[in-house]
């Protein structure tokens, strides 16, 4: 299974999102990295048939997906930033619903062990208007694996989750990524870390750069010349030299 | 699906506002028609002349038509059908005095006789109109024998309010009241990231789309029985009715005295919201429909309004008014074209109104678009996905950050 992904192309009135983005993900889990406004909502929105493109193409094994319409969302799981739910239906209500609008067969899926993969089983029969943002995310995050999706897309999942539940996450989320497309941002760099088969740079709608965490780390050990580089040098390799002493705060 | 959306209505905080803007407006619109209302003799200006102030006829006039026999008094009939207006004339006075005086139904062999003769005379009418309304009369003539089960005390009720003249208004103000409820409650997902869930699932668009309206149109049903309901007991209240309100026949009600369905009240209401349905499903399908082939909200909304400015054009053609006269005139205008030919009703259809048949539709299309294109608005937030395309979700936006 691959996305391909080919001079992808966003514009809004006055600036452009994506511009000429190409890359090719596999099963695994990939992780976009790069700082805010470099276009990793606007490519995982389009990737979701969420908002649509100004120009160039993506396809999955070879098949166009905005043509695929329904055949293409069957396949998909998605988490926006900030997921929010109707406050007066509980976690359980939600996962139901979306179950029916996610056109799933009722012996496909286990709402039980989905709350409880999520640790969400004693706040399940609660009404999500009590929930923390936390709790909110973990909710999305089961909606989104909800009848196990081959595609998964996912910004900023372990945003304001505790370190457990990050943990949590994260054992999932290796757990699923065997034969499966799992596509994230986030900011936590730790968390890419840990999971990522690949990372995506993105910096003003731009692929920068791509691999595993090794290749990357190679690449700046021999531009640089530093002996030892972890995922924190990459970004800051990348991203940071904006970044000036006058910025910090003492 | 249903259940889930309705369900997100049901308990919106936005319902309680929706309601009260709903009653704002229909309190406007009640102080504006108050003097429209059926006043307490239950008659009107036109039968006012023949009646007293309880509604009865006045007692010269019974004394006149009681002195006549059967005979004169089905010709006077006939005769009234033939040469009164659109509405029947005097012809609904005349029935009701041989209901009352059970004159109709004690000669039934004479009477044959004379709508024999009756239909012999139309071989001497010349004119097509008159010909129309000559058998017009007597269509009619047979059906009152028919609905001999009228209550002699003519029970009113608000019925009158919402199917009289200001009908239109009234779907004006429930669409009003839908839009406030749909853009407050649906749009609510519009901004928030909900909504991208839901799109991006299998069945959360068209499904999604179907499963809002399908519950949008429940909510009015509901609402629509429960307001004629509540019609139903202020008339109770008011007028009184010595008979089961609900299985009271439609002619019982002074606005659909003249109507030539075989109806119950209950009939009547599960009919005419039937039809509200009907046409309301018809202008949210239409909005859709046009949204969708235009991909552009603007777009759909000049259109309608053009199509719209059209057929009001060509209405205003209708010199003689009889549009405005017809469209008032019973429980038909509720029903849309489709409703209106599945049924057997077209067999009774008014012969004179055939001729108007294109201002019919163009009637119905008029209002139709007209809501439609009110509509439109809100089915930009009912179904986001045809619009905002260009709106942006996440951290992204403005001038790049300079990262950590």
């Amino acid at each position: 299974m691959e996305l391909a992904v080919e001079n992808l192309q966003k514009d809004y009135k006055k600036k452009r999102a994506l511009d000429g983005f190409s890359c090719r993900i596999q099963e695994g889990v990939t992780i976009l990295l790069g700082p805010n406004g470099a276009g990793k909502s606007t490519f995982m929105n389009i990737l979701a048939d969420l908002t649509p493109r100004s120009g160039g193409c993506v396809s999955l094994d070879g098949e166009d997906i905005f043509s695929m319409g329904k055949k293409y969302r069957k396949r998909l799981g998605y988490l926006p930033q900030s997921p929010e739910f109707y406050p007066f239906f509980t976690g359980r209500d939600i996962l139901k619903y979306f179950a029916r609008l996610k056109e799933l067969e009722k012996d496909s899926y286990d709402i039980d062990a989905l709350l409880k993969s999520v640790h969400l089983t004693s706040a399940a029969d609660r009404k999500c208007g009590g929930y923390s943002g936390g709790m909110k995310r973990r909710l999305g995050i089961a909606v989104a694996m909800l009848g196990s999706p081959d595609i998964l897309i996912m910004d900023e999942p372990t945003a304001g989750l505790d370190p457990r539940e990050r943990l949590l996450f994260k054992r999932n989320i290796k757990r699923m990524s065997e034969n499966r497309i799992i596509i994230m941002a986030t900011h936590i760099i730790s968390d890419a870390e840990d999971i990522a088969s690949r990372i995506l740079l993105l910096k003003e709608g731009k692929n920068i750069g791509e691999g595993t965490i090794d290749e990357l780390t190679q690449a700046v050990i021999s531009e640089s010349g530093q002996e030892q580089v972890d995922l924190d040098d990459v970004y800051m390799h990348w991203f940071g030299e904006e970044l000036e002493m006058d910025d910090v705060l003492v | 699906m249903v259940v889930y959306e309705l369900r997100k209505l049901l308990m919106s905080k936005f319902m309680p506002a929706s309601l009260a803007v709903l009653a704002i407006l229909l309190g406007i619109l009640v102080f504006l028609y108050r003097d429209s209302f059926p006043q307490e003799t239950g008659e009107g200006e036109y039968y006012g002349l023949f009646t007293d102030e309880n509604g009865r006829i006045k007692e010269d006039i019974q004394a006149y038509y009681e002195e006549l026999s059967a005979k004169d008094m089905m010709l006077m009939t006939l005769n009234s059908g033939i040469y009164s207006d659109t509405e029947g004339g005097d012809f609904g006075l005349i029935s009701r005095v041989m209901q009352q005086s059970d004159y109709a139904l004690s000669y039934p062999a004479e009477m044959e006789q004379i709508v024999q003769r009756s239909l012999a005379d139309i071989q001497r009418v010349d004119e097509d109109y008159e010909k129309r309304y000559y058998e017009k009369s007597i269509y009619i003539y047979n059906q009152k024998v028919d609905i001999s089960v009228i209550a002699d005390e003519q029970p009113e009720s608000f019925l009158m309010m919402f199917h009289g003249e200001n009908s239109i208004e009234y779907g004006m103000v429930l669409v009003l009241w839908v839009i406030v409820l749909g853009v407050y409650t649906f749009g609510f997902e519009e901004d928030k990231s909900f909504a991208l869930i839901v799109r991006s699932t299998a069945g959360g668009r068209s499904a999604l789309t179907a499963a809002k309206l399908l519950s949008l149109a429940i909510i009015i049903l509901c609402l629509g029985v429960v307001i004629l309901t509540a019609e139903l007991l202020a008339g109770y209240f008011i007028y009184g009715m010595d008979r089961n309100v609900l299985t009271a026949s439609i002619q019982s009600i002074q606005a659909y005295k003249l109507c030539d369905m075989k109806l119950s009240i209950l009939g009547a209401i599960l009919l005419a919201n039937a039809a509200r349905l009907q046409l309301l499903l018809m202008v949210m399908g239409l909005t859709v429909l046009l949204t969708e082939l235009m991909k552009s909200i603007p777009a759909a909304v000049v259109l309608t309004v053009a199509l719209e400015g059209t057929l009001i054009y060509l209405l205003r053609m209708d010199k003689s008014g009889y549009m405005n006269n017809m469209r008032f005139m019973s429980i038909r205008q509720h029903l849309p074209l489709g409703l209106l030919f599945a049924t057997d009703y077209m067999k009774s259809y008014d012969y004179g109104r055939i001729i108007f048949w294109p201002v019919n539709v163009m009637y119905e299309c008029m209002v139709i678009t007209g809501l439609a294109a009110v509509v439109i608005s809100a089915a930009a937030i009912i179904c986001p996905e045809y619009v905002n395309r260009r709106k942006r979700h996440g951290t992204g936006g403005g001038k790049p950050s300079k990262g950590l």
